[in-house]
């Protein structure tokens, strides 16, 4: 990328008595006031690659940089990168203002602007009236938002959030998910945000990153990742999916003929891929129960499971052997278990998946 | 708060006198055991305190504060007294210094020798301090390990002395109270985390201001904790001084000993203690303030 | 007002688990009656050779020549702590006889803690020495030991003649002496006062003055874990001693361990042997204290242990005399000491010694 602005290249941490690395190969670029989300499962290397990026571990090899400056080697005191952390992070035994001017006092700032910035942070998260409180007077919201204004009033050059909201209940976290996002977007700050939520990440993103077992498995906005995961793990790791593995039987007009044992021959409007064996993906909210018109894959199959949620229904259809998960939403009595159902999708609701 | 609430409800109403019976069951040998080990000596000591020894150590019953007075107007005691509040303090600073490291190392470390090394750092409390004392009555003594090694690498023409004197009983006392402070320490080091020191880090605090600013502020309720807990046992200290002082070193607790079982003046023996415990309170209070001043609450 | 310590109900209640600990360690509390055979128990110092000599020649010869009486013996460390165990069972002992420092005795005969003696039970007091003779009928002199010179005999290859050894510059840090409150350093005091020419009753400041030159010179005040064993080790040089233990342990150490009897004399300290008042077993008791202060017995502890004898009509072999103070020559050089004097002023000696010998 011509404009990338925090750069990670080739970048590897192995640990010793460990059989693979935690992190292998790692290559990211990401562009000036950018929202990257390392996005993976726990394990999958995304808080390594994210901790290699503050100074906090030392990569075994490759390198970072940020604009035209080498970091690989620089302490962590030296980045000049903000983080916010799981756990909050906040100094216990200094009020919340004091948290905030900490990083102020090690850059040696006169006081007078210390006290100005401070105030300007605080204000940014809306909570100037916690001023002299004591940390451990601050619920989990309201910490976790004074450790961004901590991170953010040094003006770092990167963001560095590291499951900020794990550890909120559901609803705060939704709140917060946008407050961090306006402020990013306010602030124009590169951000780098680790996460196992793919909701999280898919909401606040401009690209994610999907990780597995210390490897980059796909980058990509949030809707290409969702809609054409590059590969299996991809497609099985964001959303919910209908996967099926068939042959490739035939080709006419833009349609790819997949057999599939126990649902017969699907039909996906698809490029060439040039492979027999392929992997064919419906997300559930793409399968149409009852369908009212015509379309390109119909089935028949018995409801074996159904998950009435309000707003949405999750239906387990089982057609000869293979279960197929579908959503509809529209409200009503939810289908009874047992239940004789058609059920299909059209020819653009399935997708290839490459690898 | 909920849940305290609800569990205290529960089990009001599942029979509140059965579960207090049973509270009261299980409390019991625990208060025995201290009525028995504690305070019913305790009573016995304030009570023989009042009585008076004449002549030649002989014990005579009366409820006088003579013992008292004697005590608190003896030139000798009060001198005892600050020397054994001085050794409190350099042996509570010094241990507190040298464990302090090793308590940080065990309690940060995640390293799979952490079981083994603070076993090792606990170990000596298997021995006796007497066995300990002696031990390094031998490695201090004019031509001990210590010395030899000192003489041969030329640093000292004559043997140095270090043991039957003050020196030799600080250092034996800094040893033996190692293990105890750095158990109390490493108790102590709750609240500190590697996130607060990466966050510092984070924020631009080196290592030294990282240490200074965040670890030590926020370990000072481990070693508030450890220097009580030495400071407690330096100055009830018996066996160290008595056995490295070479008789130069008075302290409380040697005089204690010397009433109560060489010159037989039981009373004041008593008055002693009683005077040394009223102290044990003082520094427990003066502790609990700067307790309370560390933790910022 | 004030009353003797008695029979409070509380003490001997709270005292009853130290004092069941201590009946432990001595191996169940007999009654001593049953099968026609009283035991009597006696107590007495549990260190430095002693138990293991008094058992072997003076205790089982009692058992033999008086089949009906057994002895228990109950080792303790000190004669102070012999006291505080009589005190905690005052009013109900479970010992009959204890042997210990005479100034410690005194104490325990003014609080009632001893009785006097029967001399128609006890014939053998009459034959004492002067030096062992106690008012009353009390428990009287059992054994005379006396202040000497121990030496590592490599250190120092001539024996010590004089107490101004002490000052010797050749034994800079190698001296030991124990201070008061101990007896040695009281002793001590004693002797220089003779030496000086001063009446240790007045004052002893010229004294002082001596022994604060000898302070630089000493290397331990408090010598542990005892003077013996740190002579023996060459720890030390030359250190004050006591006759008996110091013999015993030039026997037992082939000669590493000197002992010297200064020419300017030295002071007696004086064991007693004493009846517990309340025992229950007082004859028999008695009967043993009788064969204790006899000749035989007196004269087979000497030669075991170098305790000079207290009964004037011991005869004793010119070797074990030699080694003790019983010679008449040896006799004459004995400064006398008024210890019950000593016992009520040892406190104020104690911190003299302290603030102006040992501080200094």
């Amino acid at each position: 990328m011509e404009d990338a602005y925090l750069v990670l290249s080739k970048l590897t941490k192995t640990y010793p008595n460990q059989p693979r690395p935690a992190v292998r190969d790692v290559d990211i670029d990401v562009a000036r006031g950018e929202f990257i989300s390392l996005l993976g499962p726990s394990g999958c290397g995304k808080t390594t690659t994210l901790r290699m990026i503050a100074g906090l571990i030392v990569p075994t090899s490759g390198g970072i940089r940020v604009g035209r400056v080498d970091m690989t080697n620089r302490p962590v005191h030296k980045r000049d990168m903000g983080m916010v952390f799981q756990s909050y992070a906040l100094f216990p035994h200094m009020s919340v203002g004091e948290n905030v001017d900490f990083g102020l006092q090690m850059r040696r700032i006169p006081k007078s602007e210390r006290r100005r910035r401070v105030a300007e942070a605080l204000d940014m998260v809306h909570l100037t009236h916690l001023a002299n409180r004591r940390v451990s007077q601050l619920s989990g919201g309201q910490a976790q938002r004074i450790a961004l204004a901590r991170a953010l009033v040094i003006e770092p050059t990167v963001l560095l959030l590291d499951e900020p909201l794990s550890n909120l209940d559901a609803k705060l976290r939704e709140e917060l998910r946008v407050e961090i996002r306006r402020i990013q977007q306010e602030t124009g700050i590169t951000t780098v945000f680790v996460t196992h939520d793919q909701d999280e990440a898919l909401a606040m993103s401009d690209r994610l990153v999907v990780m597995s077992e210390g490897r980059v498995e796909q980058v990509g906005e949030p809707w290409a990742v969702y809609e054409t995961p590059r590969n299996r793990f991809v497609a099985d790791f964001i959303g919910r999916t209908n996967l099926f593995d068939g042959l490739a039987v035939g080709r006419d007009d833009g349609l790819l003929r997949v057999a599939v044992e126990g649902l017969g021959t699907l039909s996906v409007r698809t490029p060439e891929t040039g492979r027999t064996s392929v992997t064919v993906m419906v997300r559930p909210h793409r399968v149409q129960l009852e369908p009212v018109e015509q379309l390109a894959n119909e089935l028949k199959g018995r409801v074996v499971q159904s998950s009435y949620l309000g707003d949405v229904e999750s239906v387990v259809v089982e057609v000869d052997g293979v279960r197929i998960t579908a959503e509809r939403t529209h409200s009503g009595r939810p289908l009874a278990l047992g239940a004789e159902v058609r059920l299909g999708w059209g020819d653009t609701d399935a997708y290839v998946i490459p690898q | 708060m909920d849940g305290v609430t609800r569990m205290r409800t529960s089990s009001r109403s599942s029979g509140g006198r059965t579960s207090r019976a049973a509270r009261a069951a299980l409390l019991a040998p625990g208060l025995v055991a201290i009525g028995v080990s504690f305070l019913v000596p305790l009573a016995w000591l304030a009570r023989m305190s009042l009585n008076r020894t004449v002549g030649s150590a002989e014990l005579q019953s009366a409820v006088s504060p003579q013992s008292y007075v004697d005590v608190l107007t003896d030139e000798f005691v009060w001198k005892i007294a600050w020397q054994t509040l001085q050794l409190g303090v350099l042996v509570t600073v010094l241990a507190i210094a040298v464990s302090y490291p090793i308590a940080l190392f065990l309690a940060r470390t995640r390293s799979r020798l952490r079981g083994l090394l603070m076993a090792l750092a606990i170990a000596p409390l298997l021995t006796s301090s007497v066995v300990r004392t002696f031990g390094w009555l031998t490695l201090l003594s004019d031509d001990g390990v210590v010395n030899s090694v000192l003489s041969g690498l030329g640093v000292t023409s004559e043997p140095l002395t270090l043991t039957n004197n003050r020196t030799g009983v600080v250092i034996a006392l800094v040893e033996i109270m190692m293990p105890y402070a750095i158990i109390a320490m490493i108790a102590g080091f709750g609240r500190v985390s590697k996130d607060l020191e990466d966050a510092a880090g984070s924020l631009g605090a080196g290592r030294l201001r990282c240490f200074l600013r965040i670890t030590f502020p926020l370990s000072l309720p481990g070693v508030l904790t450890g220097a009580l807990m030495v400071f407690v046992l330096t100055i009830s200290a018996f066996v160290t001084p008595r056995l490295m002082g070479g008789g130069r070193v008075f302290v409380i607790a040697t005089e204690i000993f010397d009433q109560a079982t060489t010159t037989l003046d039981w009373p004041r023996a008593s008055a002693l203690s009683i005077l040394l415990l009223f102290l044990f309170g003082v520094f427990l209070v003066l502790y609990q303030r700067l307790f309370r001043l560390v933790e910022g609450r | 007002m004030t009353r003797r310590i008695s029979r409070r109900a509380l003490l001997p209640l709270l005292l009853a688990p130290v004092v069941a600990l201590s009946a432990c360690s001595t191996g169940g509390d007999s009654d001593g009656v049953g099968d026609g055979e009283t035991t009597i128990r006696l107590m007495a110092y549990a260190t430095g050779g002693f138990k293991e000599k008094y058992l072997k020649s003076v205790v089982e010869q009692f058992e033999k020549t008086n089949p009906g009486i057994k002895v228990e013996y109950d080792g303790v460390v000190s004669s102070a702590e012999m006291l505080g165990r009589l005190r905690t069972q005052k009013s109900n002992p479970t010992i009959d006889v204890v042997i210990m420092d005479l100034s410690v005795a005194e104490s325990a005969n003014k609080e009632n803690i001893f009785a006097p003696l029967d001399p128609a039970a006890v014939p053998n007091m009459k034959d004492l020495s002067e030096h062992a003779k106690v008012r009353d009928n009390f428990g009287p002199g059992v054994t005379f030991d006396n202040l000497t010179l121990a030496y590592n005999t490599k250190a120092v290859t001539t024996a010590p003649t004089s107490w101004n050894d002490l000052w010797d510059p050749a034994h800079k840090g190698k001296v030991s002496i124990s201070a008061p409150p101990q007896l040695d350093g009281i002793g001590l005091t004693v002797i220089l006062g003779d030496m000086l020419g001063v009446d240790y009753q007045r004052s002893i400041d010229p004294v002082v003055g001596r022994l604060r030159e000898l302070a630089p010179s000493v290397q331990t005040w408090n010598p542990q874990p005892d003077t013996y064993t740190l002579v023996k080790s060459g720890q030390v040089s030359l250190a004050l001693a006591w006759n008996a233990r110091s013999q015993l342990q030039r026997d037992l150490s082939d000669g590493a361990l000197g002992v010297a009897l200064p020419k300017e004399g030295s002071i007696m300290q004086v064991n007693t042997i004493n009846l517990v008042k309340g025992s229950k077993r007082a004859s028999a008791a008695q009967t043993f204290i009788n064969y204790a202060l006899g000749p035989e017995a007196q004269a087979a502890f000497a030669a075991e242990m170098f305790y000079a004898p207290t009964n004037t009509l011991t005869k004793v072999s010119d070797a074990v005399a030699q080694r003790t103070v019983m010679t008449p020559e040896k006799l004459e050089t004995m400064i006398p000491v008024d210890w019950n004097w000593l016992a009520e002023h040892r406190a104020q000696w104690t911190d003299i010694w302290r603030e102006d010998v040992i501080s200094k």
